[in-house]
């Protein structure tokens, strides 16, 4: 009988700390992946804060970047956007055959914000200089491009030419 | 309040007593059956001290010698001593009653030993079945009353003292050394009526008087205490002319004022009552009460440590489930501030999309940077820059031409030299692979900034 009752208290002691201490196990490690997940969300939050100050004082200052008109018609914009291109390429000199894609949510800024992008594909059929592929990057840098590859002798785009760009066109939210 | 009953196998003599400043209050003396006691302590609403003695049957004392040995030798050599004098199973206790010098066998001690059959002591434990007391002591009639006499004033250090007690059919002789149990014998023989020296239970008196003297021939009995209530003059004129000695019987007005005579029918009753707990050697326990006592010590331990891990486990739980609650809270409050700065971010998305375009690696001075970095007899075959996560990673690929081998390795080595020290390039990660004369080579590198 003292037995048993001993053997029942012992079993309901380790019991309780098998089962307690496994629940506290599982509280630590859920605390651990929240202080990482803070961590990340402050440091973002961080990068956020002075992200909108310093976009705060560019609006004070002015100063935008050129755009390419719009329109509500895709179909329009996409060939509106492969011409922008090519005449824009031409004044440089440069002949090129652009592939324009589908626009979509940018990856590149938060969902939220809804800034849309047009990924564009350009192949330069007759490039001469390197003079030219200096002028040509500075010269997307006045409109909302953003150059995602450039090669010169690649092969990364499926297009002919030996300078080859994949680029993406930023609309901000409501269009241009 | 001290409930003491003496239990003589059939009677329990029940003294119920309150002490008031060391004086003892007689409240209730009884004569009870096992089933009457039963019933009187199921009545009995507060808890008592109960101290119980039982008679002579089962009950040992005896003075043994020891020598001197350390203490777990020594209660060694006395649990043997005790195994030889005990009959049957028991319960024993000792105590030292002092150092005997003897020239042969040098120095010993004598232990009074006073052990009680474990059937007896259950059967005195069973008297108290279904009730609580508040504390119990268990002991010998013997010792109980040596406790009496000693209070009396009646048993002095090295002085022998006999006890009779003569009560009706269940009288009974001790006698005494000192603190030393010697003889203890029930007087089977009743009272008779006409009392003189030739009456039977003087006799067996005088008998055990003259047992003692022979056993111990050196030892001189000071005197006869009578207690009981049964003292008739010519009964006590009677002993002392058939024993030779002092007589002194006791009066209960004496011992106790506006008491009855009927008190001395309880003397190891009030032994019991008198006796100090803490100066007591001799408080045996029934194994039933020890084991009792042991389980609800453990029961206690047990618990004890089961609450303290039940209370820390639940402490450590609200502490980090607290915890746990904090960080959701101050997650949600990230989270929510996030909101508001990308909501924020709306009304600025054109200077977003600028500061992205503007953030881009300044692309003239980066082609300017790969025309000083490449040594002119280097021939770029293709170079590539393509943006990787946040990050613009480049690639090269090309030939050398030296004058030799070796010439083509210098200028590899030259190329991966000025990228390292370009403020623009990270080191390459180079791979080379000589075709014939001519060097191909390809460098890997990422834009710093």
């Amino acid at each position: 009988m003292k037995k048993q009752f001993f053997l029942i208290g012992v079993v309901a002691i380790v019991l309780v700390l098998f089962f307690g201490i496994r629940q506290i196990r599982s509280l630590q490690a859920k605390i651990s992946q929240k202080n990482t997940n803070l961590a990340g969300l402050k440091t973002h939050l961080g990068g956020l804060k002075r992200l909108t100050e310093s976009l705060a004082l560019k609006k004070l200052k002015g100063g935008k970047l050129q755009e390419v008109p719009y329109f509500s018609e895709p179909q329009v914009n996409k060939a509106l956007l492969e011409k922008f291109v090519q005449s824009s390429f031409s004044q440089i000199g440069l002949e090129c055959q652009v592939k324009v894609g589908q626009e979509k949510v940018s990856p590149d800024f938060p969902s939220l914000v809804g800034i849309r992008e047009i990924p564009l594909e350009i192949g330069v059929t007759n490039y001469s200089s390197y003079d030219q592929l200096i002028i040509l990057l500075e010269y997307l840098k006045e409109y909302p491009f953003i150059i995602d590859l450039f090669t010169l002798g690649g092969k990364d785009v499926e297009l002919p030419g030996k300078l080859k760009l994949k680029i993406k066109y930023y609309l901000p939210p409501g269009g241009s | 309040m001290i409930l003491a009953i003496d239990w003589d196998g059939e009677i329990a003599r029940v003294l119920l007593t309150e002490m008031q400043k060391d004086t003892m209050k007689v409240i209730k003396l009884l004569k009870l059956s096992r089933e009457e006691l039963a019933k009187y302590l199921s009545q009995e609403k507060g808890k008592l001290d109960i101290r119980l003695c039982g008679g002579f049957e089962g009950s040992v004392h005896k003075t043994i010698l020891v020598p001197p040995l350390k203490d777990n030798l020594f209660k060694e050599a006395i649990k043997k001593e005790t195994q030889k004098i005990l009959e049957e199973e028991s319960e024993y206790l000792y105590d030292e009653l002092g150092k005997l010098e003897d020239a042969t066998v040098g120095t010993q001690v004598r232990v009074m030993v006073v052990g009680l059959g474990r059937k007896h002591l259950e059967e005195l434990g069973s008297l108290l079945s279904g009730y609580k007391p508040k504390s119990t002591i268990f002991t010998t009639h013997p010792v109980a009353v040596r406790t009496l006499l000693e209070d009396l004033g009646e048993l002095k250090e090295d002085e022998t003292v006999a006890f009779v007690d003569v009560c009706g059919i269940r009288s009974r002789i001790l006698i005494y050394k000192g603190k030393e149990i010697r003889i203890t014998r029930a007087l089977p023989l009743p009272v008779q009526e006409d009392l003189g020296e030739n009456d039977r239970l003087i006799k067996d008196i005088h008998q055990t008087i003259l047992f003692y003297t022979e056993t111990y021939p050196q030892d001189k009995i000071e005197k006869i205490v009578v207690g009981g209530s049964f003292k008739p003059s010519d009964f006590l004129e009677a002993l002392k002319k058939k024993v030779d000695l002092k007589i002194v019987p006791l009066w209960a007005e004496e011992i106790l004022q506006g008491s009855n005579e009927e008190l001395l029918t309880y003397p190891a009753c009030m032994g019991l009552a008198l006796l100090n707990p803490k100066k007591f050697n001799f408080s045996l326990e029934p194994v039933s009460f020890r084991e009792k006592r042991k389980n609800k010590r453990t029961a206690t331990i047990l618990g004890s440590v089961f609450i303290t891990t039940l209370l820390f486990i639940l402490g450590a739980n609200v502490k980090y489930s607290l915890d746990w609650l904090r960080l959701m809270v101050e997650e949600k409050a990230a989270q929510g501030e996030i909101k508001k700065r990308e909501s924020e971010l709306k009304d600025l998305s054109t200077e977003l999309i600028s500061n992205s375009v503007e953030t881009q690696p300044g692309w003239a001075e980066f082609l300017i940077e790969v025309a000083k970095v490449v040594p002119e007899d280097v021939t770029l075959s293709s170079l590539t820059v393509k943006k990787t996560g946040k990050k613009y990673q480049g690639e090269f690929t090309g030939v050398i031409e030296g004058k030799d081998k070796v010439d083509s390795f210098f200028r590899a080595e030259e190329l991966r030299s000025s990228m390292n020290n370009s403020k623009l390039l990270t080191s390459p990660n180079l791979e080379r692979k000589l075709e014939g004369e001519v060097l191909k080579f390809k460098a890997n590198f990422g834009l710093k900034g």
